[in-house]
């Protein structure tokens, strides 16, 4: 089921002034309920546009974005709406912690949602377990805790709005190996839990592999290539077309193949790569 | 968008007004307004307004942009001339034109605000062409120190002021992208910048002034750290990359501006037309 679609969407930066410059051009994307979409790109490929697109924070110059198979621009009253139900969590969400505590910063939202004070705590206190913080945190100043507990407690502050679709841009940049794990397990998590949707913007071809359902690439302003992790990623030659990288354990088996080995290129993961190695082994006469 | 606002933007081209040493272009602004004060006579006014396009033309700054420049200050130089007009002491021999109640419309009163207008435009047209869109930031600040350069010898931190200018014209463009990107992320949150009281519109700006303080702060301290990290000392010893050097060409302006005023003189004693 398609939760939210963009439809010939074009988004242009500075228009009618020497500096246009065209950020997003006719992209047709489908995002499906429950799935993990990656999209990918460089930077100033249009991802980050993209995702502001999606919970109208801009507004697209033409084309649809449909939420819920809702035009979300067919009552621009109502956008704020929207905004509640695609929750956009920004690259270094850190930044935008102003309260005096956590608990007042993750409360923000569903302030503004117009949510009663019992919700509201409940919420935060979900929330916030989602992410992985002790609650003792809560009383705590946001300026006093770690970069990365910030980063969690800035991501539960969008989480405490109970967004159907969570769209993160690079929620794991800057962060060490095993702070990345548990951020995308954390997600993954709150994914199952609250069946929601999420859609997360990176140009690490490593991660998004190892956590995504589907994957859109997008380059140059428009949707490269889209699918399913296995479709995109049987497609290594085009991705390194465009100038992106594909995970190293693909890289691997690409050069084994130029060497002459018979191995599929298609895996992605380490593991895949692992059994696909193991099969020359097994069957070693094959080999060259 | 904020990202679209004019901050006295710098027009990189390549052009002869660019290519003037940025001291040379602080005095001959400030001879450029001195000359457009003394003109009296109509054809004096015309002289002005045909160096001011003289300029445009020679920095090939589309003119289209120097009129959105213009644009803001539209009112007050509306205001300036309806004022000019009703507040016209009459000299004698003035034509009446018009008069109702208390207020008399002169000839000579029209004419007074028509050139107080163009004096306006011409003066705004005039350094901002000379300055702001000709002369990079950064560019203005190292003419302006090596003008103040003396001043040094009385124990004024020129270099350091200068400093202060540079690194905090540098940082607008800045912290104008992190304004935008807080707001959008305060936004994304459900915050409303545009409805409401004006008690509720200011307390909607605690969620972006403060992430914006706490992140200026940051920077300032990054910055400070990177400075000293590569032997920053102050002003004392330091030299230069590109060593500011008057040429011919720059002398050869000034002496272009300067002219200005004999001319401009001329006209109002053999030229006298209109004089209010």
């Amino acid at each position: 089921m398609t939760v939210a679609e963009l439809k010939n969407a074009c988004y242009t930066y500075s228009k009618d002034t020497p500096f246009e410059k065209a950020a997003v051009n006719d992209v047709n994307v489908k995002f499906e309920q429950g799935k993990i979409t990656g999209i990918i790109g460089h930077t100033g490929s249009g991802k980050s546009t993209l995702s502001q697109l999606l919970n109208g924070l801009l507004k697209v110059s033409s084309g649809e974005v449909y939420v819920n198979d809702r035009n979300i621009w067919a009552e621009p009253k109502k956008i704020k709406e929207i905004r509640f139900k695609v929750g956009l969590v920004f690259q270094y969400p850190e930044y935008q912690l102003f309260d005096e505590t956590i608990r007042k910063d993750i409360s923000f939202g569903p302030k503004n949602m117009g949510l009663d004070q019992k919700e509201i705590d409940e919420r935060v206190i979900e929330s916030i377990r989602f992410v992985g913080l002790p609650e003792d945190i809560l009383d705590m100043s946001p300026f006093d805790i770690s970069g990365g507990q910030k980063r969690r407690a800035a991501i539960a502050g969008i989480m405490a709005m109970r967004p159907e679709i969570l769209v993160l841009d690079e929620p794991a940049a800057g962060l060490d190996p095993s702070g990345k794990k548990e951020i995308f397990d954390r997600l993954r998590k709150y994914k199952d839990d609250t069946d929601s949707t999420l859609i997360i913007i990176s140009h690490s071809m490593e991660d998004m592999a190892e956590f995504c359902d589907n994957i859109v690439v997008m380059s140059d302003s428009r949707v490269f290539l889209s699918g399913t992790v296995d479709e995109v990623f049987s497609h290594s030659k085009e991705l390194m077309s465009v100038g992106l990288t594909v995970p190293q354990a693909t890289q691997i088996l690409m050069e084994l193949k130029a060497m002459g080995y018979d191995v599929n290129t298609a895996a992605y993961t380490v593991d895949s790569a692992v059994s696909e190695i193991m099969k020359l082994f097994e069957g070693g006469d094959k080999g060259a | 968008m904020l990202k679209d606002i004019t901050l006295g933007q710098y027009f990189p081209l390549n052009s002869p007004i660019h290519r003037i040493d940025p001291r040379m272009k602080l005095i001959s602004a400030i001879v450029y307004i001195v000359a457009i004060f003394f003109a009296k006579s109509a054809i004096a006014y015309g002289f002005i307004l045909l160096t001011a396009i003289l300029l445009i033309l020679f920095s090939k700054i589309p003119i289209i942009t120097i009129l959105k420049s213009l644009k803001p200050l539209i009112i007050i130089i509306i205001i300036t001339g309806i004022i000019n007009i009703f507040w016209y002491q009459p000299k004698e021999g003035a034509h009446l034109l018009a008069s109702f109640w208390i207020i008399n419309i002169y000839l000579e009163g029209i004419i007074s605000a028509v050139y107080m207008l163009t004096r306006i435009a011409c003066i705004i047209i005039g350094t901002s062409v000379i300055l702001t869109y000709t002369t990079s930031p950064i560019a203005l600040t190292d003419g302006l120190e090596q003008m103040l350069a003396p001043l040094g010898k009385l124990h004024i931190p020129v270099h350091e002021f200068s400093m202060m200018m540079t690194i905090a014209m540098r940082f607008i463009p800045t912290i104008i992208e992190e304004t935008d990107k807080i707001m959008s992320a305060q936004k994304a949150r459900g915050s409303d910048f545009s409805s409401g009281n004006i008690i509720k519109r200011i307390k909607a700006l605690v969620p972006i002034l403060i992430p914006l303080f706490v992140s200026s702060f940051r920077r300032a301290d990054e910055l400070a750290t990177a400075m000293e990290c590569r032997c920053y000392r102050g002003g004392e010893g330091r030299t230069k990359m590109i060593k500011l050097r008057f040429r011919f060409t720059d002398f050869l302006w000034l002496f272009m501006v300067a002219s200005m005023i004999a001319i401009i003189i001329v006209i109002n004693i053999y030229l006298p037309f209109y004089i209010v």
